[in-house]
């Protein structure tokens, strides 16, 4: 693959607008994501997109600190810091 | 108590004819199949899968800001079809006694399907959270409760190709012995996967692709081969006939009668007799007599079994005569098993209003080993009497029929 890897941050905006079925760029950082309308069953939905993306597996007390991006990433790059990646094949 | 009048004040539906109620009217009185090849489906044992597929189907647009993952296809096509009939109606906020009745035949299949494939082809998969709440058959009546506010009674009816109908026959009794006012009421279902084709084939009911998909499904004809599976959904906005005149609510139709019972018999193959003891329940509960029927939508398969039954039952119970119109719109949206019979009360609701019934499409002369019915093909056919059944006639041996009535203007 050649070019930039997008970073942890644009990832996770594109996999929580994704399933919130709004834009990327409408989505800010620090946006409450209860507040585009993220429920339990959709948190679920999207730890489950990042563990396929990132290789990881998010424990499930990690799963409630998805209120917004920039919480999002912080818990997946606490989860990353603890775990070797799984083989992406 | 008297038993109260229930009346039909909103119909919406998406199908293979297209995602809104002029389409489907459109297609109907035309006699215009949506019927054609599923090209992206790869399905074991059938080189040139066909089908009755909903096109231009768009659930972002639809549900803009919902999470699509949870919700089912089946929900999404029925959020469609009944937010049709909410806005037809007119009704705003609902009381706490408003509910929903769900019919559909294979519930989740769609998403269960799409699990299993995942899983089962490659090392390491595993089933997405969603897997659960999208694919158990209650899913579609739990969001559209949500979505409409519905508080009261819900619960879905699996009933084979019959559950609609069963679906809207229960929501009726249950408006007409005052439970509530108010029921949607209607069917969903999204069958158009590679196992459930290929298993459908296995049986060996599925009319062949030929050089004319459209042509495929032909009711009544002599040279019938079979069904065509559709997908979609349709809902029925029921209500009892004082709370909508309060409202001012435009009436389609009446719904006077529901007939239910059990073939107890075969699993597939339809008996005579049970098909004609619940046209008779039918009738019986509608207080009507058989000569008062101008319009059959028949179950109407396409299969030369059904088709030969069903006639042959409509010929005893209604009198073998010309005037009696029949006519299966299958052949134009497809064989949408759970979903089909809100497909057919929408059309008998709309043929009773417009006054015609609308054609079987690709039926150009009746198969003559069938009793002499008024089979309407070519063009809609203006109808003389004012009520009208709704049949469906499912695997299991299970039966419905449901009963309307036109209304005047002034709604008596």
């Amino acid at each position: 693959m050649s070019g930039d890897e997008p970073s942890t941050l644009e990832r996770v905006r594109e996999i929580v607008a994704r399933n919130l079925n709004v834009s990327p760029s409408e989505i800010p950082e620090d946006a409450p994501l209860a507040g585009f309308g993220l429920d339990s069953l959709g948190a679920l939905e999207i730890a489950f997109e990042i563990e396929e993306a990132f290789h990881i597996s998010i424990p499930d007390n990690r799963v409630a600190e998805f209120t917004t991006l920039r919480a999002a990433c912080a818990a997946i790059d606490a989860v990353r810091s603890t775990q070797a990646p799984a083989s992406s094949s | 108590m008297p038993f109260r009048r229930v009346v039909v004040t909103g119909v919406g539906q998406v199908s293979s004819l297209g995602v809104s109620l002029g389409d489907f009217r459109t297609a109907l009185w035309r006699g215009s199949p949506g019927v054609r090849r599923l090209s992206k489906l790869d399905v074991p044992g059938v080189p040139e899968p066909i089908g009755a597929d909903v096109p231009d189907f768009n659930p972002s647009e639809m549900l803009p800001g919902k999470n699509l993952a949870t919700v089912s296809r089946g929900g999404q096509f029925g959020y469609a079809a009944a937010a049709q009939a909410f806005r037809m109606s007119g009704l705003g906020t609902l009381d706490n006694r408003a509910g929903i009745y769900v019919g559909t035949g294979f519930g989740g299949i769609f998403e269960t399907e799409e699990t299993y494939r995942a899983c089962f082809s490659r090392e390491g998969s595993r089933p997405r959270p969603t897997t659960i709440p999208t694919a158990m058959a209650n899913a579609p009546a739990g969001f559209l409760a949500s979505e409409f506010r519905l508080r009261g009674p819900n619960l879905t009816f699996t009933v084979a190709c019959a559950s609609s109908s069963h679906a809207i026959g229960e929501a009726f009794r249950v408006v007409r012995q005052g439970e509530t006012d108010l029921m949607f009421a209607g069917g969903v279902e999204a069958p158009l996967t590679p196992i459930v084709l290929s298993a459908w084939a296995a049986m060996r009911v599925l009319a062949p692709a030929g050089t004319d998909p459209a042509a495929s499904c032909r009711p009544f004809s002599a040279d019938r081969k079979g069904i065509v599976v559709g997908e979609g959904s349709g809902f029925l906005i029921l209500e009892e006939l004082r709370s909508a005149e309060r409202r001012g609510a435009s009436v389609l139709a009446e719904i006077v009668g529901y007939g239910r019972n059990a073939d107890a018999g075969h699993p597939t193959h339809p008996d005579p007799d049970g098909v004609r003891t619940c046209l008779r329940l039918a009738l019986e509960d509608a207080g009507i007599p058989p000569s008062s029927v101008g319009y059959v939508n028949a179950h109407g398969t396409g299969t030369p079994v059904n088709d030969l039954v069903e006639a042959e039952a409509l010929a005893d119970v209604l009198g073998e005569r010309p005037t009696l119109l029949v006519s299966s719109t299958k052949a134009a949206h497809g064989h949408a098993m759970g979903a089909s019979g809100a497909f057919e009360a929408i059309a008998t609701v709309l043929a009773l209003r417009e006054g015609t019934a609308p054609p079987t499409a690709n039926l150009a002369e009746p198969d003559p080993a069938l009793p002499h019915l008024g089979y309407v093909r070519g063009e809609p056919a203006a109808m003389r009497t004012t009520c009208a059944l709704s049949n469906s006639f499912a695997f299991g041996g299970n039966n419905a029929v449901l009963v309307f009535r036109a209304m005047d203007p002034l709604g008596r």
